[in-house]
């Protein structure tokens, strides 16, 4: 079992999560610190990652049965579950699958809970196909809200744009193209993050750009030949992942990956960043970092662009201990009041009073 | 059904005050001939502060229904809620003479059951029997016939505070109508909206009303929990008034036309119009993400203390005919979505049984959001109505011991 000591950790969530992060580290291959945190025991497999059962005691290691509230359950039954196998970590990157049971119910509730201990967060999260039907759509944008709100950095990687071309009518084959390509992306993404290159970009600077919270939009190329920096722009030109609107909230920074071999020129380097700055507006700030591996990218080019938009979430709730939260509670009681209610009888529920408005309670910071 | 004459019941909420008047139809149902309600003021969390204003609400609505309905009524049933309403398991043992449980011993331990010593300060409103024991042995739905020393009956006793009850007895009756009984809100909605085979197969009600929510579970065809919670829609309003600096009319607006219960990965970026709040003043707009987070918050904590009680009842996992919602908070948007994510179970809004008839034509509102005044209506035409009345309630007032 591979357990290398980093302060960055990939954890995967949920069945989809699970297969993610394995197809993470096949591509990558050893040297990931990994967690995979699911409902089904059978998620555990023979051992190749660390793995801890959630819900044991309530779902006896069954899955949930595609119901988010018994994960959200039994992940609030015990949430320092995983707190053993976070030991030094200082970021946490998590994959996960939205429209089910585990990736929809518990991502939530472990965002929260990794934020009370000082832990960054970004978590990748697929949105299901049109064709998986309304259900499991509505389940994942319900799912979304409490991710945005507790996640430093949360990516919506709807699979019907992450696999725009998928070619196939098998729902099976659809879903392994997709959880697929998530895979791919992310395991470049590592790789700026861990390979040396000529301009390193490393897990505490990667921290830093995602403490500013926002969500995030994805998305990678990949090309060959003469003219390989401008097929890459052109690729992200039509990639639906990167497609802004008229309501997005503006760009705040761009984290650039360039990863290839000995042949990378720095007239590409310049044409890429160029070429995202005018796409994404000149305010924004430009976070670059390569990757030189001749061995794995010899002939090609790979970009990662990460691009984070301002403010988009800043509702949670500050990284404090609970008697933090309370004496904020008070602060807020003495400044508001019971407002209307100063009249009633206060309602007292686990020694809140539950008269004062609960996003106040909460702490939560609104996105105005 | 026939009734002696139209029935009434009166509901002081905290977002209105409503009466609505009963009919018996030839085909033995009951038929909401008539409702009027305007909206409430001297009352917060389902409780009177101002006794005159409560009083003018009720003697508004009284003259509405005389004018638009041609109906002048003098008594109705009253609808109680608030957090002041409180619920006690009750223990009630009766020595039997025969050596098996008769008939006149159930009679017998059901009148002492009723005998509830509550303090002074405290009315009891409603005594529902969970089960019967007998010696040793627990849980017996109908002892009749068994062989046995000590007949045992575990019932759930709901009361109110008695002053508070008074406060409306006495808004109403200076409004010139006779309060004939007072009845738990909570009950009442679920009645409105559960039928007998949801209630054996477990249900749990919450109506969610201005200033309280009151939740009702039921399993085997029973009452087994009762509770209420002094948040309901007013904290939701005041939360948005709060959180964006406006009036509460706008805030109120804003929760009625544009607030998710959930908050939803498109609500990034997008705003909400917020109405003038007087000629010559700008339009504004709030952030609809930071709404429905708001939103989201309040609702979200007033479903998890709601499971929580729930569950500590050990009543969670036995809600198999899942969760109903009621009142006018009900209509929030996504609160279904939301709720159903909480308990992990189906919920859907209440459906008036169909034992009533013609709320469509005189209500204005979706059924759900007149629950209990329909399940008050069902009350007071059950104390009124003759025995086939009764008999197309059996199942939903069995076993229910009015004061």
């Amino acid at each position: 079992m591979n357990t290398p000591h980093s302060s960055l950790m990939l954890l995967g969530v949920g069945g989809g999560g699970a297969a993610i992060a394995r197809g993470i580290l096949r591509a990558f291959g050893p040297g990931i610190r990994t967690l995979i945190l699911d409902s089904d025991a059978q998620s555990g497999g023979v051992g190749d990652v660390p793995f801890t059962l959630l819900g044991g005691n309530r779902l006896a290691g069954r899955g949930t049965g595609g119901q988010p509230a018994s994960a959200r359950a039994a992940f609030q039954d015990n949430p320092a579950i995983i707190d053993t196998a976070l030991e030094g970590v200082r970021t946490v990157v998590i994959v996960t699958a939205l429209g089910g049971g585990t990736g929809g119910g518990a991502s939530g509730e472990l965002l929260k809970h990794l934020h009370t201990l000082g832990i960054v967060t970004l978590i990748f999260a697929t949105l299901p196909f049109a064709f998986e039907g309304d259900e499991r759509r509505r389940a994942a944008h319900t799912a979304a809200g409490p991710i945005e709100q507790h996640a430093d950095v949360s990516v919506f990687l709807p699979l019907d744009d992450l696999v725009a071309d998928a070619g196939t009518d098998n729902m099976r084959e659809a879903l392994a193209r997709g959880l697929d390509t998530i895979s791919a992306g992310v395991t470049l993404f590592w790789r700026i993050l861990e390979k040396p290159g000529y301009i390193h970009f490393d897990a505490e600077r990667l921290r830093g750009i995602l403490s500013a919270n926002g969500r995030g939009h994805f998305a990678t190329a990949v090309a060959q030949g003469p003219e390989r920096a401008q097929k890459v722009l052109a690729s992200f030109a039509e990639n639906r992942l990167l497609a802004r609107k008229e309501s997005s909230p503006p760009v705040r920074s761009i984290l650039v990956g360039v990863l290839a071999g000995d042949d990378l020129r720095l007239s590409e380097i310049s044409m890429i960043v160029s070429g995202l700055t005018a796409a994404f507006g000149s305010e924004a700030d430009i976070e670059l970092g390569t990757v030189n591996d001749e061995s794995t990218f010899s002939g090609r080019l790979a970009v990662v662009a990460f691009v984070f938009e301002q403010g988009a979430t800043t509702v949670r709730p500050a990284p404090s201990a609970a008697g933090q939260q309370r004496k904020l509670s008070e602060e807020h009681a003495a400044l508001v009041g019971n407002g209307r209610f100063h009249r009633a009888e206060k309602t007292i529920w686990n020694d809140e009073d539950l008269d004062i408005p609960t996003y106040l309670r909460r702490s939560l910071t609104l996105d105005r | 059904m026939s009734l002696s004459a139209p029935v009434a019941g009166l509901e002081i909420g905290t977002s209105r005050t409503v009466i609505a008047i009963g009919e018996g139809r030839d085909d033995g149902r009951l038929e909401v001939a008539a409702l009027g309600s305007i909206p409430s003021s001297g009352v917060r969390k389902s409780q009177i502060i101002e006794m005159t204003q409560a009083r003018y609400s009720i003697e508004s609505v009284l003259k509405k229904l005389e004018e638009q309905f041609g109906y002048a009524i003098g008594h109705a049933c009253l609808a109680i809620s608030g957090p002041q309403v409180r619920t006690t398991l009750m223990n009630t043992q009766w020595q039997l003479e025969r050596g098996f449980v008769h008939d006149d011993d159930i009679a017998e331990i059901n009148a002492r059951a009723e005998e509830t010593n509550l303090p002074p300060e405290r009315t009891q409103l409603e005594l529902h029997p969970i089960s019967y024991g007998l010696d040793e042995l627990g849980d017996i739905p109908s002892p009749k016939g068994m062989n046995g020393n000590l007949l045992k009956l575990r019932s759930l006793c709901i009361h109110g505070a008695t002053q508070r009850i008074n406060d409306a007895r006495t808004a109403a009756n200076a409004a010139k109508l006779e309060i004939t009984e007072a009845c738990f809100s909570g009950t009442c909605a679920a009645n409105a909206v559960l039928s007998p085979q949801d209630k054996r197969d477990g249900a749990l009600v919450i109506d969610l009303g201005g200033g309280s929510t009151t939740f009702t579970a039921w399993t085997d065809g029973r009452l087994a929990y009762a509770g209420v919670l002094g948040v309901g829609g007013d904290h939701v309003t005041n939360d948005i008034h709060t959180a964006f600096s406006i009036s509460t009319a706008q805030a109120e607006q804003i929760k009625t036309t544009a607030a998710s219960a959930i908050v939803m990965a498109e609500d990034s970026g997008m705003r909400v119009a917020v109405p003038s709040s007087m000629p010559g003043f700008k339009a504004a707009s709030i952030s609809r993400r930071a709404l429905n987070t708001v939103v989201n918050a309040r609702m979200q904590e007033l479903f998890t203390v709601i499971r929580s009680k729930i569950d500590d009842a050990n009543l969670l996992h036995k809600l198999n005919g899942g969760v109903i919602l009621t009142g006018g908070g009900a209509a929030l948007g996504n609160v279904v979505q939301l709720a159903s994510s909480v308990f992990g179970c189906g919920v859907r809004l209440g459906a008036i049984v169909p034992d009533i008839q013609g709320l469509d034509k005189v209500a204005g509102v979706p059924p759900f959001a007149c629950a209990t005044i329909v399940g008050l209506l069902m009350r007071a035409a059950a104390a009124d109505s003759r025995p086939s009345f009764m008999d197309s309630f059996t199942g939903i007032f069995k076993g229910i011991f009015r004061k």
